[in-house]
């Protein structure tokens, strides 16, 4: 990974997925366990798992850098596809990672539009055994949602660069 | 609606969608659609299965649908129903767990893959709009 590892915040991390399901109507409610966080972070059981799929995001969004910075036609569209990389990594607590001239000597050749739908469908297939693992509910839906949006990333670039 | 009442609501939903914009498509599509109604014919059996004896409302006789005009709008409800079926299944992986969460988590995958197979834009949360 070209990545430095971007800080996850196990707390911003609750608030953020659940704002996500919010959004989508669901009921969520935030008034309990905050203060039990405060004094204990290790408390959550998932922090591992957000870290893993966290960490895997952004090996996503560089891989399009990479395929970016080569000149392409289809430039708009996989912008799209590493924004919504991005969206991921912060619905599921992270920030941005800040790119640095060090990383520069990581990044990998220019990987092609096959390169980039094996690592989608790598990564939906990751989804679904993170999901699997996930002990909070919200959570798991949240892996789930991901996973779909990566297989269908997957076959998106199958169809629109074959 | 308990989570699996709601995916089988969806599946059923899946199910006449399907038979409505079929009729209006043709070639590679017409192919795609009976595919897509094999995969919803399995999947409502396989959740009617895991409901059991549980009280599940039967199917309805209609739905407020109005039929597709043309193959561009056949296409474009399938994408849609595909894509609202993703997000109803990954509610069902929040209500479940084991291997019925892991087939919940798939089916969601398998959805949104018909959805953009129907033309559907890639979404970073399937059945979510951002705004």
């Amino acid at each position: 990974m070209g990545n430095p590892a971007p800080d996850i915040r196990v707390r911003m991390t609750r608030r953020t997925a659940l704002a996500l399901l919010a959004g989508a109507g669901l009921a969520a409610c935030t008034s309990g366990g905050d203060s039990v966080a405060d004094t204990s972070p290790t408390v959550d059981p998932d922090a591992g798992t957000r870290a893993e799929v966290v960490a895997q995001e952004w090996a996503l969004v560089a891989l399009y850098d990479a395929a970016l910075a080569a000149p392409s036609g289809r430039a708009d569209e996989l912008t799209l596809l590493r924004e919504q990389h991005i969206e991921h990594a912060r619905a599921l607590g992270s920030t941005p990672a800040t790119p640095t001239p060090s990383a520069s000597a990581s990044v990998p050749p220019v990987p092609s539009a096959q390169d980039l739908a094996a690592a989608e469908a790598d990564a939906a297939r990751a989804r679904v055994n993170a999901c699997s693992r996930a002990v909070e509910p919200e959570l798991a839906r949240l892996l789930a949602l991901v996973g779909a949006s990566e297989a269908g990333h997957a076959a998106f670039l199958k169809a629109a660069f074959s | 609606m308990s989570a699996l009442g709601e995916a089988i609501a969806g599946e059923e939903a899946a199910l006449y969608a399907y038979g409505l914009c079929g009729s209006r498509l043709f070639g590679a599509d017409r192919d795609r659609a009976l595919g897509g109604l094999a995969a919803h014919r399995a999947r409502v059996l396989q959740l009617r299965d895991l409901a059991g004896a549980a009280s599940i409302a039967g199917t309805p006789g209609g739905y407020d649908i109005a039929p597709p005009a043309g193959e561009a709008g056949a296409r474009a409800l399938l994408a849609d129903v595909e894509s609202r079926l993703a997000a109803t299944y990954s509610d069902l992986a929040a209500a479940t767990s084991g291997d019925e969460r892991t087939n919940a988590a798939l089916a969601a995958c398998e959805c949104e893959v018909r959805a953009i197979g129907w033309g559907g834009d890639p979404e970073a949360f399937p059945g979510h709009p951002t705004d």
